[in-house]
């Protein structure tokens, strides 16, 4: 009975499970680059061992931590939204790093992007969310 | 045109990943013990290794089909887990939570075009 109410209990998203989620879209975006970047020279077996590659899962590894431990704090349907916020980085990194060129479409997408993740963010606060 | 198996290959892919969203929380959620407990957590590594199989098929079918067209259908991973999370969780699905969703898959959608 307890471990039931226990289960259905309400549980608000903290702010640090939101901060945490955001800094795990950072890592993962990271995480990415380095991968990609380990990737690209590889001829046999014994090149897959290079910096750029461990780092990269490294980096994965430790937002999945991040991950777990903002889960721990928050509601899912409010959490995993942001996660779409590593479109942004990995678009962002492309025109930084990559010198790839980011259209006005593109921006607006990103702009979009945030305006979702914002509403999410109110979601918790939205007065029909309690009980 | 999207191929109609690469479609669908990529309907499962999201699905499997939001399965594996709700097994993460799942398993974050019931993490106790010793830090190894914690550790061999079976929920969170089932949740992971769901995570990862969804991108390793969304990656093969990126291979196979336009970026432009495969992005925005991952993007389909929110509704599923606000789905989920209303069914499993319990949580609530309100106006903010749909609208984000809605802008979310429109800029994921206006940026890989």
């Amino acid at each position: 009975m307890t471990k039931k109410n226990k289960s259905t209990q309400k549980q608000r998203t903290s702010l640090s499970a939101i901060i945490l989620v955001v800094i795990c879209t950072l890592f993962t975006a990271a995480g990415q680059y380095f991968i990609k970047k380990g990737l690209l020279n590889v001829g046999n077996f014994w090149d897959l061992i290079n910096f750029y590659l461990i780092g990269g899962f490294v980096i994965y590894g430790l937002g999945a931590i991040l991950l777990i431990k903002a889960l721990r704090r928050g509601s899912l349907s409010v959490l995993y939204p942001i996660i779409a916020l590593g479109f942004i980085w990995v678009a962002l990194l492309g025109t930084l790093v990559l010198g790839e060129k980011l259209t006005t479409l593109n921006w607006l997408g990103i702009f979009s992007i945030i305006c979702g993740v914002t509403f999410v963010g109110l979601s918790e606060n939205y007065k029909g969310d309690s009980k | 045109m999207i191929a109609w198996y690469n479609l669908l290959l990529i309907i499962i892919s999201t699905m499997i990943g939001a399965v594996g969203a709700l097994t993460l929380k799942n398993g974050a959620m019931n993490m106790r013990g010793t830090i190894i407990q914690k550790i061999l957590n079976f929920k969170v590594w089932l949740g992971l290794f769901l995570y990862g199989l969804a991108s390793l098929i969304a990656i093969f079918v990126l291979l196979k089909e336009n970026v432009s067209l495969i992005y925005p259908l991952t993007a389909m991973s929110y509704i599923w887990v606000i789905l989920l999370s209303k069914i499993y969780l319990k949580e609530n699905i309100n106006a903010y939570k749909i609208l984000a969703i809605i802008f979310i898959i429109l800029g994921v959608t206006l940026l890989t075009i």
